[in-house]
């Protein structure tokens, strides 16, 4: 025996199996002080605890499960308590059906109940099934001014929730931060924004720079260039996380260093209209989306995280675009009279940001990287 | 203006919910059959329902506690209901505080811990007891097993050196054997095992059948597909009923080979397990694409399936599955990122050949060869003997010096 079992250790390319380990799904609301719900308990579960299968055939019927419905409903019942405000709350079984799962059929137990008051603070106290199977989760969806949700476990049997809290919002924030980091690191999409804001506060005349009169259009126009960039990237950064959209990484990062460079030339020789800036700022917001491909990770996390991780880094790059306009438009709009500017910065600044894409273009297009460089 | 995203995420929550709403309803008849269990006749489930009584009658009662967890175990393999080991691990409670429990009961420990892929944990109960009982054979077993999954080759050959003529000598050969082949010495691997098979014809079937697995599995990776295929032919053929691991891993083989059919033909009634279910689908698709009648549809069913079980076993919370999930997204769902993502995952706690193989497929098909260098450093590191690997660590690493 011993040494079947060590052979049966060693069996360990082991793949995931059948079934997945015990669940049940507890789904609750609160309105008022009024409970309902419904709770899904396996009937496999349920059998290991009070013997379903009346007959002993090897097969629960619909008939026999009605027939232990009182000691479902009092086993059930054992293991679930609810608390309002720390007053417990009475609770029933209203009705029992059956429903599917991925993993079998489960018995489907309608709850109601009702607290002593309407909760501010409510508190799940949850010890079913542990101490036959440690494995056994449960998992709870809660309505109470807004959705949550918890896993309930032997190391944590109790889910407490306030009124009005969030959910998901650290996840949020994670992705926010990463997603202003990406500008800021992303030294791509950094200079695109540079080259598009610094000429910004000058206007052209007769194919010279000059500086603009009105603070206010110099505002509009960066404003307007800003967000047609963000919703297009916003766009394909969306789609690519979700991969409905793959393209081949060498030519996404090749487009991305064309679309600075044109940005660059484009302030030493007029390319492009003013009035047309805003949409060539969305085609290119476009190709610099699909940039952040790989930057979630794909979807590896359940649906709702990744939503809103995703609405997260969005928010955070357009957040750090924004950051990065707010600090560079006063400082260039308060010295854009200066020749310096537009000589000693804007000129300059864009031939060096152009001859850096025009490399990044030739090494990306050729397949090459430098260390450091691309 | 953000509405793009918004939008989005609010399709996505909504389909979350959605997708869990599945209606409860009355059967018609009374008759209507539900779950199906075991019946109570089953000697295997009466055995452990008796235990279970006299346990919680004397819960601190030792022998009985790791005889009713070693049942439970049993039952979990057998059947590849993980909730089996659950009920192994409610039996060790009373032992769950104590820095020393017995010996038993840590052995029974570290086993359920490495069937949960937990193979930290297991390592610290399996160090302490084999400090202690240095001769105890199924803790250097395990704890030998555990190695190699990890890719600790030279630490596992030495302790499955430390069961020669502790135990059946078929046994110490295939525990030798796969460490062995992973790091240099396949041709040996498969001599010695061939000579263990010769000398010991009374071995048990379950033994018999997983030194044949593991000769497969070498065989196979050194590229002679005849031999390996006659070795899964063998694991199967032997008498003990069937057993899934041995389906599977010669179904990863048939894949490998490109039978397609041949594991429809052998898995197509299997779909109540993951993995199975797994093969079976990556196997459609396969087909399908080669325009065989019928496929599509088959393989959409079963991807649908496929998703909803890897959905129930996230919303648990579990991180297990790594490895499965990688290869749905891979081969099912076309996604090199997400595979990716699960792949690497999935090499941080296990290092096994299929591992490295979903890695390097995983990271050619997302185009970040970079990605692959870990599977690479383990080749070179270990000497290991796979040209399937080996061909896909070269365009691996051809894709990198293209970018570069």
């Amino acid at each position: 025996m011993r040494i079947a079992l060590g052979v049966l250790c060693l069996c360990l390319a082991l793949p995931a199996v059948a079934h997945k380990p015990s669940d049940s799904y507890l789904r609750l609301t609160v309105s008022g002080s009024d409970l309902t719900g419904r709770w899904d308990i396996a009937l496999r579960d349920l059998h290991a605890l009070v013997t379903l299968d009346v007959d002993g055939n090897g097969a629960i019927t619909w008939g026999e499960v009605q027939s232990r419905e009182t000691e479902i409903a009092r086993t059930a019942l054992e293991g679930l308590a609810v608390a309002a405000d720390g007053r417990s709350c009475t609770l029933r079984i209203a009705a029992l059906r059956a429903v599917d799962h991925v993993d079998g059929t489960y018995a489907a137990l309608d709850l109601a109940g009702r607290c002593p008051t309407a909760p501010r603070a409510l508190r799940v106290d949850y010890d079913f099934l542990f101490a036959l199977d440690p494995s056994h989760r449960g998992l709870l969806n809660l309505r109470f001014q807004g959705s949550r949700s918890a896993v309930l476990s032997p190391s944590a049997r109790t889910a407490e929730f306030e009124r009005g809290s969030v959910g998901f919002g650290r996840l949020f924030l994670q992705y926010f931060r990463e997603g202003v980091g990406h500008i800021w690191k992303g030294a791509d999409h950094f200079l695109f924004l540079v080259c598009l804001l610094l000429p910004a506060v000058l206007r052209r005349e007769k194919g010279e720079w000059v500086a603009a009169d009105s603070g206010w259009k110099a505002f509009v126009d960066v404003t307007k260039i800003v967000t047609a960039f963000t919703l297009a990237h916003a766009l394909t950064l969306t789609a690519v996380s979700l991969e409905w959209l793959r393209l081949p990484l060498r030519w996404v990062e090749a487009a991305v260093a064309a679309t600075i460079l044109l940005a660059a030339v484009n302030n030493l020789r007029p390319l492009i209209r003013l009035e047309r800036l805003c949409y060539v700022a969305f085609g290119f917001g476009l190709i610099h989306g699909v940039g952040y491909a790989g930057v979630l990770g794909g979807l590896g996390m359940p649906a709702a995280m990744f939503a809103v991780s995703l609405l997260g880094f969005n928010l955070g790059v357009e957040g750090g675009q924004i950051l990065a306009a707010a600090l560079l438009m006063p400082l260039a709009f308060s010295v854009r009279r200066q020749v310096w500017y537009r000589h000693g910065i804007v000129v300059p600044g864009s031939v060096l940001i152009g001859l850096m894409a025009a490399l990044w273009l030739s090494l990306r297009l050729l397949n090459l990287r430098l260390e450091g460089w691309s | 203006m953000k509405w793009s995203g918004t939008v989005i995420g609010a399709v996505l929550a909504a389909c979350a919910v959605t997708l869990h709403a599945d209606e409860p309803y009355r059967p018609d008849s009374d008759e209507a059959v539900l779950e199906r269990v075991r019946p109570a006749s089953d000697p295997e489930a009466a055995a452990l329902r008796r235990m279970r009584a006299r346990l919680r009658e004397r819960p601190e009662d030792q022998r009985l506690a790791v005889a009713y967890a070693r049942q439970a175990l049993e039952l979990a393999r057998a059947t590849g209901d993980p909730r089996y080991t659950g009920y192994a691990e409610a039996a060790l409670s009373p032992w769950r505080g104590l820095a020393e429990p017995p010996v038993e009961v840590r052995v029974v420990r570290a086993t359920i811990a490495q069937r949960r892929h937990d193979f930290q944990r297991a390592l610290v109960d399996l160090n302490a007891v084999l400090e202690r009982r240095p001769h105890h054979a199924q803790a250097r077993l395990t704890r030998a097993a555990i190695h190699t999954v990890q890719a600790r080759y030279d630490a596992a050959v030495r302790d499955c050196s430390g069961l020669v003529s502790r135990t059946d000598a078929l046994v110490v050969a295939a525990c030798i054997a796969q460490p062995a082949s992973l790091s240099g010495r396949a041709e040996q691997a498969l001599d010695s095992l061939a000579a263990a098979f010769a000398s010991r014809r009374q071995a048990s079937p379950e033994i018999r059948r997983w030194a044949w697995v593991t000769r497969a599995e070498i065989a196979a990776r050194l590229g002679r597909a005849a031999e390996a295929r006659s070795a899964f032919e063998q694991a199967v053929d032997t008498v003990g009923g069937d057993d899934v691991y041995t389906e599977l891993a010669y179904a990863d083989f048939l894949l490998a080979q490109g039978e397609s059919s041949r594991v429809l033909e052998r898995l197509g009634d299997r779909t109540a397990v993951d993995g199975a279910l797994l093969r079976l689908a990556i196997a459609e698709k396969r087909l399908a694409r080669a325009g065989v009648e019928g496929m599509h549809e088959r393989l959409a069913s079963h991807r649908e399936e496929l998703q909803a079980r890897f959905q129930a076993v996230e919303r648990r919370g579990d991180p297990g599955h790594r490895r499965e999930r990688a290869m749905f997204e891979l081969h099912v769902r076309q996604r090199p990122g997400s595979a990716l993502w699960f792949a690497r995952a999935n090499w941080r706690t296990q290092k096994e050949p299929i591992d490295a193989r979903l890695l390097l497929e995983a990271a050619i098909a997302a185009e970040r060869p970079d990605a692959a260098q870990p599977v690479l450093d383990w080749i070179a590191a270990n000497g290991v003997e796979d040209g399937g690997l080996h061909a896909l660590a070269r365009r691996a690493s051809g894709d990198r010096a293209d970018s570069k």
